[in-house]
């Protein structure tokens, strides 16, 4: 076999030893997802009783949207301090999460085998390979979560967003009768969620897993305040969804957003790995 | 218990990540008072070009409150900078930064050193005491520093009751007699209330740290997850009909509320069960061998 | 001091690691333990160390036991699966961090510990810089700096050439003429004839021979 063709195959080797060991270190995290998936979205489903609207009458797109219903930007007022939405924070932090550890202590422990044995771009793209299944399966359990209540609530299951889950967050919102096509919106916030968690495994391999992860809360917070297409977070939010709330953010231009910062997330990547000494620092995160 | 005390506060205190956590602190502290200051500056200069006076001169609108420092400090918010919001979103990391991971990272080797030379309870007490004033140290310096920044710039009115709803300091919030009759003692006061929930946040990161083997990101990010869990679940789920029982952490560190302000007995409340859990933790711990 | 361990026994769910082992560490000699690896020698120290609590068996310092006459063991410096010091401060900075908490051991005490092991004190390397060698050498220092009355050694030799090895034989030497009780675990059955008074030979947890090779 030539020498090309055995890095290849180690690499495809790497590549399935990290999905094995990857999944296999975060199974109750997806247990715990699904648990908080089925919470969140039914507390938000039985809090549109409160706008007057009818739970049979939110479809599936909805239900699935309201897990990341979010909040409407912060309207200035003294006195009246801001609160971020405590399930869209808890919800996209969970995912920042499940995304973070692996990697940092596979290049500090067990990775180092598989750094002797394949290209160092090899490891790191397997990892972004790791990274985007995780943020797939993490979006799988909260869609099996969402049509769960949505056949337990006997709701149509129709990829339209109606205006009934819009006034659930948002007093902003306008949206026509027939409702808005739900798949911009759903592909924006796969992308841009694949992209974050790219960035804060860049951000945790140049400086740590720690301040990656705060520094990703801290973006969320800041996109909770303030709708503006530069705070990522607005890609995330369904009160946020340009073509339903005035001012709000396209979810397409969201998609490429998150195309731009995934590929500096993985060029950055490979350009810091080509250069940085692999010792074993401080396992300190 | 001495030694073993100034040994802990030695590698606490002289730390690099007690630099980076405060560095992180200060800077949105100061973006706070920075933001605070432009704020008051922007609402009360067309006033001024007007010709309507504000503060001590003015002769229609007093707005005392909301102009002077002790309105604008970080934890009271009048003005709702958002740099303060991420700072309390963030402190809950930031407390836990500098040491709460230094007993997972020394169980396995460092920790013998003080095991061969004291009892297990004063090596995790010290342990403990100094992660709680190392944590408390995160918070409570940049409160202190974004209150002298915005004294240098806003004047010291006295509060005013009666503009209660701008400053969102209502008779029921933490210490509001103090705000309104001697606030440099509540300025005082509440800074050593956060200084004491933060030390105890950090101390309970210390203790479920014992749960995690070889995993520090675990040990800073998984009690932040629970706190987040505890402040979206527990209102809704658990308190739904109790008014202002909030034992959200984050909350209880700032002097004011979205909507009810919380009990008194929420802060007590965390005071005590924080330590307590922490306590619990490392009573399991005590037991186990060390490999 | 006079240690001694007791019938010690240590069981972890289905494997026994210690089986009634019995070890004594009279003071102004030095023990040794020698065996292959898994015998359990590093389990007998970490149990007299107070670090491991043995499932049956006790550890007596001078006729008090451990664990319930003492909360810790008295006037011990240890060296035990190599060196566990700061990566980020100097030999010295370290060695005095941990003298903070008894207090008895003085700035020239440590350095006279670090110059002994064959390093430089005012080394103003980190930790984490020294080679494998030095921070053995420095482990070493850690277990005898504070003058103990009791000095656990565990594979004193591991990383060391031939001079270090030659170290290890004097700082034992130096130690029992000191008065210290001093148990030493070494693979390297040369190195205990030379220095040991005393060696208890191991094997699957059980003390299967005992010898005086001086």
């Amino acid at each position: 076999m030539s020498k090309r063709a055995a890095t290849r195959r180690a690499a495809r080797r790497a590549l399935l030893l990290d999905l094995r060991l990857g999944f296999s270190t975060s199974t109750r995290w997806y247990a715990l997802t699904a648990l908080f998936a089925l919470c969140s979205i039914e507390l938000a489903v039985a809090g549109s009783d409160f706008f007057g609207i009818e739970r049979a009458s939110l479809t599936w797109a909805d239900h699935l949207a309201l897990f990341v219903g979010g909040c409407e930007p912060y309207v200035f007022r003294q006195g009246l301090i801001f609160v971020p939405p405590a399930g869209w924070l808890l919800g996209l932090l969970l995912l920042a999460y499940m995304t973070l550890g692996y990697p940092y202590r596979d290049l500090m422990g067990f990775g180092q085998h598989a750094l002797m044995r394949a290209s160092r771009a090899s490891w790191l793209l397997s990892k972004c390979a790791w990274i985007v299944l995780t943020v797939l399966a993490f979006w799988a359990i909260v869609v099996a979560a969402a049509t769960v209540i949505t056949v337990l609530d006997g709701a149509p299951f129709s990829l339209r967003l109606t205006q009934g889950a819009f006034a659930t967050v948002t007093g902003l919102a306008n949206v026509p009768p027939g409702g808005i096509g739900a798949l911009p919106f759903f592909a924006g916030m796969l992308g841009m969620s694949v992209a974050l968690c790219l960035a804060q495994m860049t951000l945790a391999f140049i400086v740590r897993p720690s301040v990656a992860f705060g520094c990703l809360a801290a973006l969320l917070v800041v996109s909770a305040h303030t709708m503006h297409p530069a705070l990522l977070g607005n890609y995330l939010m369904l009160a946020r969804l340009g073509g339903a709330v005035p001012g709000g953010v396209s979810p397409l231009v969201g998609l490429g957003v998150a195309a731009v910062l995934a590929l500096a997330s993985v060029v950055g990547g490979l350009f810091f790995f080509r250069r940085t000494d692999l010792v074993a620092k401080e396992l300190f995160a | 218990m001495n030694g073993i005390l100034a040994h802990e506060l030695s590698k606490a205190f002289r730390n690099r990540w007690l630099s980076v956590a405060l560095a992180i602190g200060c800077i949105l502290a100061i973006a706070a008072a920075a933001e605070a200051i432009t704020t008051v500056d922007a609402l009360y200069r067309p006033m001024s070009a007007d010709g309507e006076h504000y503060g001590l001169d003015a002769t229609m609108f007093l707005g005392l409150s909301t102009a002077s420092s002790y309105g604008n400090w970080m934890a009271v918010n009048a003005n709702v900078p958002l740099s303060s919001t991420v700072f309390f979103y963030l402190a809950p990391l930031l407390t836990a930064i500098p040491f709460s991971w230094s007993y997972q990272q020394e169980r396995d080797s460092y920790l013998a050193h003080a095991l061969l030379r004291r009892t297990r309870t004063q090596a995790y007490g010290a342990k403990a005491a100094a992660s709680f004033l190392v944590g408390g140290t995160v918070v409570a310096l940049p409160l202190v520093l974004n209150f002298i920044i915005i004294s240098c710039f806003l004047p010291a009115y006295m509060p005013q009751y009666n503009e209660c709803n701008y400053t969102g300091m209502f008779y029921d919030s933490y210490f509001s007699w103090f705000f309104y009759n001697a606030p440099l003692v509540f300025v005082a006061l509440f800074t050593l209330l956060d200084f004491c929930l933060a030390g105890c946040w950090a101390v309970l990161c210390l203790a479920v740290s014992t749960l995690f083997r070889n995993n520090r990101v675990a040990t800073l990010v998984v009690p932040y997850l629970g706190l987040l869990a505890w402040d979206y679940l527990v209102p809704t789920v658990v308190f739904a009909n109790v008014q202002g029982f909030s034992t959200d952490l984050i909350h209880c560190m700032m002097a004011t509320h979205f909507s009810d302000p919380p009990e008194p007995l929420a802060a007590a409340a965390l005071l005590v069960a924080l330590p307590a859990i922490s306590f619990v933790l490392f009573l399991c711990e005590r037991r186990r061998d060390v490999l | 001091m006079n240690v001694i361990a007791r019938d010690i026994t240590k069981t972890f769910k289905d494997a026994t690691v210690l089986d009634h082992v019995t070890v004594q560490i009279p003071a102004g000699r030095v023990t040794g333990l020698w065996g292959i690896n898994g015998s359990g020698k590093t389990m007998l120290m970490r149990i007299i160390c107070g670090l491991v609590r043995p499932t049956s068996g006790e550890v007596l310092f001078d006729r008090k036991v451990l664990g319930r006459d003492l909360a810790h063991p008295l006037s011990t410096g240890a060296l035990i699966e190599g060196p566990a010091l700061l990566a980020n401060r100097t030999g010295f900075d370290n060695l005095r961090l941990i003298g903070m908490i008894n207090g008895t051991a003085t700035d020239r005490d440590i350095r006279r510990a670090i110059a002994q092991v064959g390093l430089d004190p005012n080394e103003r390397k980190k930790f984490k810089k020294y080679s494998l060698g030095m921070k053995q050498r420095l482990g070493i220092a850690a277990a005898v700096f504070e003058k103990p009355d009791l000095v656990i050694l565990d594979e004193p030799t591991n990383a060391l050439d031939t001079s270090g090895v030659e170290m290890v034989k004097r700082v034992v030497a130096a130690e029992r003429e000191r008065g210290a009780a001093v148990l030493m675990a070494c693979h390297d059955k040369s190195v205990l004839d030379a220095v040991a008074d005393h060696v208890y030979c191991m094997e699957a947890g059980r003390v299967v021979r005992e010898e005086d090779p001086r």
